[in-house]
Formats: C-alpha cells, sequence, structure tokens
C-alpha cells in the first residue's frame, strides 16, 4: 500500500509530465523525500531549508497540513497528498 | 520597489461578456467590506464563459496568526486552495481551463499590486498563463475593472481596460 501525491499542473514537467506520484506512508516528509528521490527538482520547489516554501501548502486528504503537524503529519496508506500553490494578492 | 501596475488605456480594452462581469460584481459587493476572489473558466473559443466563487481566507489567516498574517480580508485575499483545485477540477471536466483570476479591492483602486504581482509572479502559480482581473469597489459600489495579463515578451504584467461584450 501507497499513498498519492498529486502534483499541481505547474510542477509536471519536474514529475516527468506525471500528475500523480506513488510513495510509501510516513510522516510528510518522508513521503515528499521519497518524491524527491524520484524528482529531486519537484521537492526542492516545495521543501526548502526543512521547511515548506513561502506560498507552498501540502493537504492529507482535504486537511490542511498547516492546521496538523506541518512536515511531520503523518500520511497513511491510502491517503492522497496534495501539493497546492498558493493564490494571493491585496491592495 | 516595482510598484503598482496601472491600466494602460493606449491599449484596445478586452472584451468580456456583461453577464460574467455581472457576477464578478455581484461577488465583490457581496464580500465587502472584504476583498473577493473567484475563477473564470472557458476555452480559447470563450474564454470567459464560467465564474466560480471562492472562499476569501485571509481573515481566518490574520486570526490564527496575525503576526504571521497582519492583513485580513479587507486588504487582501488568500483563495481557499480546496476551493480553486476543485474549480479547475471541475473546468477540466468540461473540456474548459482556468483563463482567468479575479479578485476585488475595496475602497482602493483597480490597479496590479506589488502583492498581486509577487503571488501571480512565483513560479508555482497555478494559472501561469491567465489573466487578473480586478474590481474596484468603493462606498459598497464596483467604480472600475481592469485585466492584467503577462506580455509575452517582456514578461511583464500589463493592464488593460475592460469592455463589456456579448451575453
Amino acid at each position: 500500500m501507497t499513498v498519492t501525491v498529486r502534483v499541481p499542473a505547474a510542477l509536471r514537467a519536474l514529475a516527468g509530465g506525471r500528475s500523480e506520484l506513488a510513495a510509501p506512508a510516513g510522516r510528510l516528509r518522508d513521503v515528499l523525500d521519497a518524491v524527491g528521490r524520484e524528482s529531486p527538482a519537484l521537492l526542492e520547489r516545495v521543501v526548502d531549508a526543512g521547511a515548506l516554501r513561502r506560498h507552498v501548502n501540502v493537504f492529507v486528504n482535504d486537511e490542511d497540513v498547516r492546521f496538523r503537524e506541518l512536515l511531520d503529519t503523518p500520511v497513511r496508506d491510502g491517503d492522497r497528498v496534495t501539493i497546492v500553490p498558493a493564490i494571493g494578492g491585496g491592495w | 520597489m516595482r510598484g503598482r501596475i496601472e491600466v494602460d488605456a493606449q491599449q484596445p480594452p478586452i472584451p468580456v461578456p456583461t453577464a460574467v462581469l455581472n457576477e464578478v460584481f455581484a461577488h465583490a459587493r457581496e464580500a465587502e467590506p472584504e476583498e473577493c476572489c473567484g475563477l473564470i473558466t472557458g476555452a480559447d473559443d470563450a474564454p470567459y464563459r464560467h465564474v466560480v466563487r471562492c472562499r476569501n481566507d485571509m481573515t481566518l489567516w490574520h486570526q490564527r496568526d496575525p503576526a504571521a498574517h497582519p492583513r485580513d480580508g479587507r486588504d487582501g485575499f488568500y483563495m481557499n486552495e480546496l476551493d480553486y483545485l476543485r474549480a479547475e477540477d471541475e473546468a477540466a471536466a468540461r473540456g474548459e481551463r482556468v483563463t482567468c483570476v479575479y479578485h476585488s479591492h475595496v475602497e482602493a483602486g483597480a490597479y496590479f499590486s506589488e502583492m498581486d504581482q509577487d503571488f501571480a509572479g512565483q513560479p508555482l502559480f497555478p494559472f501561469p498563463d491567465a489573466h487578473h482581473l480586478v474590481v474596484s469597489v468603493v462606498g459598497g459600489k464596483v467604480v472600475d475593472q481592469a485585466i492584467f495579463r503577462r506580455d509575452e515578451q517582456s514578461g511583464r504584467f500589463v493592464g488593460r481596460l475592460v469592455a463589456h461584450g456579448r451575453s
């Protein structure tokens, strides 16, 4: 059993054009590390110095990891991890 | 400082169907005193077809961590991620794509602010080819609107007037 990682359109070129990747369950940082072993450039765009980059967020299923344990959030078999770039602004 | 980007009135206006503009304007008025945000989906033959409202989570973020998020929804927007992912999926199911990101400025003009540029210009911005429709709400009324999009040659955002097109 594995988890599914959904790759946003803007990053698919770094994942060989794939919209989804598979990785073993574990903490979120383990899942992203596994993705990074396959697509290092993808991981680089998501994580910097051991933390999520500004303007990038991650959901485990429908839960925002900022309200859980960030990169230590547990990800179980069958879960869905979604990398989500932020959209915002203001005057 | 890059500064805000204003409309270049020398450029021809971009036509947007009146019905689409009216939906965006209604959202902007209802959200006031906060900024609204959402997406417009369409295809090459009709880029402005469906308006999809998204939640502005900026006040939520401000309440949770005012130091990290000094603005609230009155002077900023942060589009709810699940809303926009759902909109993207539903657009794809209709054979459409996200062609425009819209938001309002309350008691401020229809310009593309530095903060707007920061988000729209980030390498991971999910809709890099999308236009950006900014609506100005003053005194509870929509008083101006403009579209900002990347110039293909310079890569910079340029502002264009909006013309009411056919519904």
